[in-house]
């Protein structure tokens, strides 16, 4: 279905950083009618915009799970790979037949996502949440395909004098999570294939949740028992398996709402109807799919989900003449600005990983379990692969959960993610007693800055000094530090955001007036 | 194609003429008493000083003193025009080459016949943000030059440097070493690391790892290199002297106007020129006298013939 579709291309987009055309905060709007995320933002209390899982609870209660078929990038992803299925087997049928998904499973997952959710944790949703899934999915695994492309279609073009086109470097990939999406992506494709929308229905739980209030919804699908000629057809097309056509059964709840069966049925004898008067027929949801066009366009979007197996290293080679001793590394993840502190953070972030695929410098990176094992996937900042651009707020303004909050470029500018820490011992200046001044050059706000340097060779030289006051710990001083293994500054967290100073702006003391002569 | 090009050519000659008209009225009124040199006339000039005009002006002025920007592209030759374009910073702060000098720049050299003009930097702060900002991106795009990436490996190329001390090998970008002409644009900024950011230091935005550079003897490395690369033509870009928090500035009140501009075949001579507009010697910066030493040029600014114009 066209809404399907369209929702499914915008969302891809948005992890495929197709900043081009289209601003990304722009796009990400669509975001808010994802079910958990928008349930994240709700719980917080950012209700006025927060509208999407309020929408898809009304709509379970008036036609069922509109969510699961229409919104769900995980639910239409798994669609597609029912289709092309389909395509490649022989039969080109359908062939699911009615059968009870883990009712138990279904029901024990959402409840206890329920109560982790009530309880402020979001440790088991970046296990869980269908929109998170997909979102890795597409950041770990779409993504470095797309770049694929790219780079050799600018190799094409800039070889042929066009630069409109420029590589993009990987620096999104991370092992673990990594291996959790293509595990995922697996266990989708395996499901697929045998029983449908298994996962929807029993490892899902904003499936098990609207599974609970499609229950009592008050339109639903249902067999016209005059019409039925018993062929079969509704209940090989159901990819819930919740069709049962010789006792004219529809498991309602369990129903994704994809319409195949209404598709299907030569004789329209399923029809919407009023729950309580089984002969009232509402035919306006009798939309026929089309099938074809979501077919190519995703068909495009994910061949060659096998080429993910490229792999992309941090640079870890030596960049100084001389190996330091003290180690320099923070104790705690450093949070994007905007994520108030690590208890607001683990407590709101599913790991979708949009912030990662959109961060222009790539500074955004997953973990593993440096959150803590209730806290895998969750984004860092990490130094070692870029620093936080000064003039950019993007994450904030794209999060669909509320972990990072948008901020004002003013604002962002001075949150202080941590503080910078000075190692003399590790530095070039000392060490080597040459100039260097990496990380004071890029400083932004000077609170790394170079000042004289009494040295035994009587060199002229300037060593870094730092004012954690005005650092705002955005790591642009660790990232370009040369020295290996250990950098001579850092940033140490702060594991609930400060603010800093603003930089100290001073006039300069000769008059900005103009030179009247050549000083040579 | 043909009409496109018929207009780029009117267009450049209209500018051309234009300019120069205007260049030789001004120079016939004030030549005798604006301009000076240390050297009699008719000697080849080693660095041209201007002083007291825009940018673009100022351009005009100085490459006419070196024959026109057609005594060094000749036509059908690939150019490389490489500002500082290291920071996500607006013009006013003085940590990028100034846009209008860029533009001025390139359209001299498609005036000169130039089949294509690039232009690149390896940046600090994330580079289209940089090009963007900056301005060069839109100079770039008005005058018809190329802005090309420069933030992947790829676009580099190993290059061995004989004369290195500890630089032996450099990885530079494609552009450089594909190219005819390579025109070093850098603006003159404080730099604590290096002292002062001119010529030889803007080279650090054609090489792939600079980090290594730091890591190793920032100024032997710069040094070294400028014994491997010696651009065709060098032009200072000394209109707005950011004199603190260089070099990627916090605000424009880290600036003094200076309204110059050098232009030079010598980066060592350009180089301690800009030492002396920055405010200090040229002694002072190691790898001027660490590039004076290896005769990369010459730093003795009593040794060269200067010419010197206030517009």
């Amino acid at each position: 279905m066209v809404v399907a579709v369209i929702f499914m291309l915008f969302t891809t987009l948005l992890f495929l950083h197709f900043n081009s055309f289209l601003k990304i905060p722009d796009i990400s709007v669509i975001l808010e009618l994802q079910y958990i995320p928008s349930l994240l933002k709700f719980l917080q209390g950012v209700t006025w915009i927060a509208f999407g899982f309020v929408v898809f609870t009304l709509l379970a209660l008036l036609f069922g799970r509109i969510y699961c078929s229409f919104i769900c990038p995980l639910g239409i992803l798994q669609d597609f790979f029912i289709r092309v299925n389909r395509l490649l087997s022989k039969r080109n049928k359908n062939r699911y037949s009615y059968h009870q998904s883990l009712k138990w499973l279904r029901h024990l997952i959402t409840g206890i996502a329920l109560v982790s959710l009530i309880l402020g944790s979001t440790s088991l949703l970046i296990w869980l949440d269908p929109y998170s899934h997909f979102g890795r999915m597409a950041t770990h695994l779409l993504q470095p395909i797309y770049y694929f492309g790219n780079n050799g279609l600018a190799l094409i073009v800039n070889h042929l004098g066009y630069y409109g086109i420029y590589r993009i470097e990987v620096h999104t990939f991370h092992w673990a999570t990594f291996l959790f999406a293509s595990f995922i992506l697996v266990l989708l494709l395996a499901l697929t294939r045998i029983k449908g929308r298994f996962f929807c229905n029993s490892l899902c739980p904003v499936g098990g949740f609207l599974s609970w209030i499609s229950k009592v919804s008050i339109f639903r699908l249902a067999f016209e028992p005059s019409k039925c000629i018993s062929c079969s057809r509704c209940e090989k097309a159901c990819k819930a398996e919740s069709i049962d056509y010789k006792n004219m059964k529809i498991d309602f709840d369990r129903c994704v709402a994809c319409y195949n069966c209404v598709d299907t049925c030569n004789v329209n004898a399923i029809t919407y109807q009023v729950r309580f008067h089984k002969k009232a027929a509402s035919n306006s949801k009798n939309e026929t799919i089309d099938s074809g066009k979501r077919q190519t366009l995703k068909s495009i979007l994910f061949a060659g989900t096998a080429l993910s197996g490229l792999s992309f290293t941090i640079d870890k080679e030596s960049f100084s003449s001389f190996v330091s001793k003290n180690p320099a590394k923070s104790k705690l993840p450093v949070l994007p600005p905007g994520a108030i502190s690590i208890t607001h953070f683990k407590g709101t972030c599913t790991a979708c990983h949009l912030c990662i695929s959109a961060c222009p410098s790539n500074v955004l990176q997953s973990t593993f379990i440096e959150f803590g094992i209730d806290g895998m996937f969750i984004p860092k900042m990490n130094f070692d692969v870029n620093y936080c651009q000064y003039e950019c707020n993007l994450c904030g303004d794209i999060c669909p959960t509320g972990a990072i909050k948008p901020l004002k470029l003013e604002d962002k500018k001075i949150t202080q993610l941590g503080k910078v820490q000075f190692i003399k011992d590790n530095c070039v200046v000392s060490q080597l007693e040459k100039d260097c001044g990496a990380c004071a050059e890029h400083c932004p706000t000077k609170a790394v800055k170079m000042v004289p340097y009494p040295n035994k060779s009587g060199k002229n030289l300037f060593i870094p000094e730092v004012n954690t006051d005005l650092c705002i710990g955005c790591g642009a001083c660790e990232h370009p530090c040369p020295v290996r293994p250990h950098k001579a500054i850092y940033v140490e967290s702060n594991p609930h955001h400060l603010l800093a100073q603003k930089p100290v702006i001073k006039k300069i003391e000769t008059p900005k007036s103009e030179q009247e002569e050549f000083p040579f | 194609m043909e009409r496109r090009d018929f207009f780029k050519k009117a267009i450049g000659t209209g500018l051309i003429a234009g300019a120069a008209l205007k260049l030789t009225g001004y120079n016939a009124l004030f030549a005798a008493e604006n301009t000076t040199s240390t050297a009699a006339p008719g000697d080849k000039i080693d660095l041209v000083a201007v002083m007291g005009g825009e940018p673009d002006v100022m351009f005009d002025k100085g490459i006419a003193e070196l024959g026109g920007m057609q005594a060094f592209v000749k036509p059908g030759q690939t150019v490389v025009v490489k500002p500082n374009i290291g920071w996500d910073q607006p013009v006013e702060v003085g940590a990028n080459t100034n846009p209008v000098l860029v533009k001025r720049i390139i359209q001299h050299c498609f005036n000169a016949g130039a089949k294509e003009v690039y232009v690149f930097d390896n940046t600090c702060d994330k580079w289209m943000n940089c090009y963007k900002n900056s301005g060069i991106e839109q100079a770039v795009k008005d005058a018809g030059g190329k802005l090309v990436p420069a933030d992947s490996k790829n676009y580099y190329r190993e290059v061995s440097i004989p004369n290195g001390v500890n630089l032996k090998k450099a990885e530079v970008h494609e552009k450089i070493l594909d190219c005819d002409v390579f025109i070093n644009v850098p603006i003159l900024k404080d730099h604590k690391g290096g002292r002062i950011s001119v010529c030889m230091k803007n080279l650090m935005g054609i090489i792939e790892n600079r980090y290594w550079w730091h890591g190793h003897n920032l100024h032997q490395c710069i040094a070294d290199f400028a014994t491997y690369s010696k651009p065709a033509l060098n032009v200072v870009d000394a209109y707005r002297v950011m004199l603190k928090n260089g070099p990627r500035g916090i605000s424009s009140e880290d600036c003094v106007i200076k309204k110059s501009l050098l232009i030079s075949t010598d980066m060592v001579a350009a180089d301690a020129a800009a030492a002396k507009i920055y405010g200090i010697e040229p002694d002072e910066v190691e790898y001027i006298k660490l590039a004076h030493a290896m005769k990369v040029g010459n730093k003795n600014l009593t040794e060269l013939n200067i010419k010197r114009i206030k517009v």
